[in-house]
């Protein structure tokens, strides 16, 4: 468990105010008369001192666990993230829950359902602990000039309705963590410099209405199975797949032959 | 001074401003289509030609019905609205669309055949509605069709063998209409991994017929019957008629043995 100096130092204001409240005690035993005599007293307060102590421990310990995780994570995001339009200024860590930052939605536990940071300008690279955010629902991230991997931690946002990357500098390759989101009904990764395959993994997500590949660098072939049979060459385009440019080509289970 | 402050601003809003894109052929594609359908009961709010000149700002959609993928018209579901008129064959003109739903109106007409050019068409749903004419073996040339639904309508006609050849349709119903003809083997029959439609796919329409529909009852009878009838009338009245002299020979013989008994009775004893 790491104590950053914020919280030391909050838990060494904690610890005098206690002594403040436990020393009028001690004039009470006095005044009450208890004198079984100085180990007794000093046994009492020691007991007092550590309960106090485990209290605010486990109190801090607490405000932690529910409050701020969802906004460590995004505070992660920010400080890996250039912000020259000051986008992310809101984004307090040190408030109890990001629910009120700005692009940032939560739902009534004051969990965050929506990440809105579409054509923000916005540079640097993803973070891996975005998949913390586990009722998100919404990830908009799109038109900004975001470089580096899609972390494979994406794949723990079961919720996930709608992910858009799109128009970004993204690279490396489609992580196949991402076929466990199983509520996914828009993927865009449209407009960005991804290589590697397409996942085949993305095929049983059946909720799936919208895809979008096109304008990227992937290779090897393209999946027509699964909920991928409604997508046609449009979500596909403008890539070196199978084993050259798509723009109308066919893909592989669908032949001319025999037409009208 | 001024004019460097108009400047600025007006390069602010451009930038706030995303640009929403029009593309020609979508704009003449729902033009097109606008006039085409009639909407006596007002249900389609905002489809006016302003509208149709810019209908989407990449994603979100100005227009009631259609949704937006990169600036281009992907869906139109106008299902449910009592309309009528008919389907413009420049429908084709919107050649990024993946699924078109115009199902439960009042339309009529054809199914234009121009709509082999939405080589992107994944899902067709004309169903419930009183469009005619024959189905157009064009559909075929829409490749990537998984869905085509044209349940309840008075399409006549054949159904085209060719829509066989389309490799990802998974979902077939052309039930309720005037089809006539054999059921092409390329859809009820299918081989190999290509899904297959059962009879609710096909009934509904009276003169069409093959496998999986049942057999057709006769309305008259079979030959054999006929055949049978004629057999057991000719033996029947052979039998009758054969009885019949059989009765009367005996008949005439009995009068006769009680005419010569008469006589011998009259006759006296020599």
């Amino acid at each position: 468990m790491l104590w950053n100096s914020m919280e030391a130092t909050s838990l060494r204001g904690s610890i005098y105010q206690l002594r403040e409240l436990v020393s009028p005690c001690m004039i009470c035993f006095e005044a009450c008369g208890i004198s079984r005599g100085m180990k007794m007293r000093k046994q009492v307060f020691s007991f007092f001192y550590i309960l106090g102590f485990l209290w605010v421990f486990w109190v801090s310990d607490l405000v932690k666990v529910t409050g701020n995780s969802e906004g460590d994570a995004l505070n992660a995001l920010k400080t890996n993230l250039l912000d020259p339009n000051n986008v992310l200024q809101s984004w307090d860590p040190t408030l109890v829950n990001p629910c009120t930052w700005f692009n940032i939605t939560c739902n009534g536990d004051n969990s965050v359902t929506r990440v809105d940071l579409g054509n923000a300008n916005l540079s640097g690279q993803l973070v891996s602990q975005l998949g913390q955010l586990a009722n998100l629902q919404y990830l908009e991230l799109y038109g900004n000039n975001i470089s580096g991997k899609i972390p494979e931690e994406l794949g723990n946002l079961t919720n996930l309705v709608s992910l858009d990357l799109y128009l970004n500098g993204l690279t490396g390759s489609i992580p196949d963590t991402l076929g466990n989101l199983k509520k996914l009904r828009f993927l865009r990764l449209n407009n960005n410099s991804l290589s590697g395959t397409i996942p085949v993994s993305l095929t049983t997500i059946t909720s799936l209405q919208v895809l979008d590949l096109s304008h990227n660098r992937l290779t090897g072939h393209i999946p027509v199975n699964g909920s991928f049979a409604l997508f046609t060459p449009i979500s596909f385009a403008d890539n070196p797949l199978n084993g050259r440019r798509v723009s109308q080509h066919l893909p592989a289970d669908v032949d001319i032959k025999g037409r009208v | 001074m001024g004019a460097w402050t108009l400047l600025i601003v007006s390069m602010i809003i451009y930038v706030a401003i995303p640009p929403s894109s029009s593309d020609p052929s979508d704009e003449a594609c729902l033009t097109h289509l606008g006039e085409s359908l009639q909407d006596p009961t007002k249900s389609l709010q905002n489809w006016t030609k302003s509208i149709f000149a810019n209908p989407c700002n990449g994603f979100t959609s100005y227009l009631q019905g259609a949704t937006c993928n990169n600036g281009r018209i992907y869906k139109l579901s106008l299902t449910n609205l009592s309309l009528r008129g008919s389907i413009s064959p420049f429908l084709a003109n919107c050649t990024n669309l993946q699924a078109l739903d115009l199902s439960s109106n009042f339309l009529t007409g054809p199914i234009p055949p121009e709509l082999q050019s939405l080589v992107n068409l994944a899902v067709l749903n004309l169903s419930s509605n009183r469009l005619d004419g024959e189905i157009p073996p064009q559909l075929a040339l829409c490749a990537y069709l998984n869905v085509i639904d044209l349940h309840d309508n008075l399409l006549s006609g054949p159904i085209p063998q060719q829509l066989g050849l389309l490799v990802r349709l998974s979902a077939f119903d052309v039930s309720n209409n005037r089809l006539s003809g054999p059921i092409p083997t390329s859809l009820g029959n299918r081989s190999g991994n290509l899904p297959r439609f059962n009879s609710s796919s096909f009934e509904g329409n009276k003169d069409l017929y093959g496998y999986p529909l049942p057999p057709l009852k006769n309305k008259g009878l079979s030959i054999l019957a006929i055949v049978g009838i004629g057999l057991g009338s000719g033996l029947a009245s052979l039998v009758l008629s054969f009885t019949g002299v059989c009765i009367w020979l005996k008949f005439t013989e009995r009068k006769m043995a009680a005419e010569e008994g008469k006589i011998s009775q009259l006759m006296p004893d020599y």
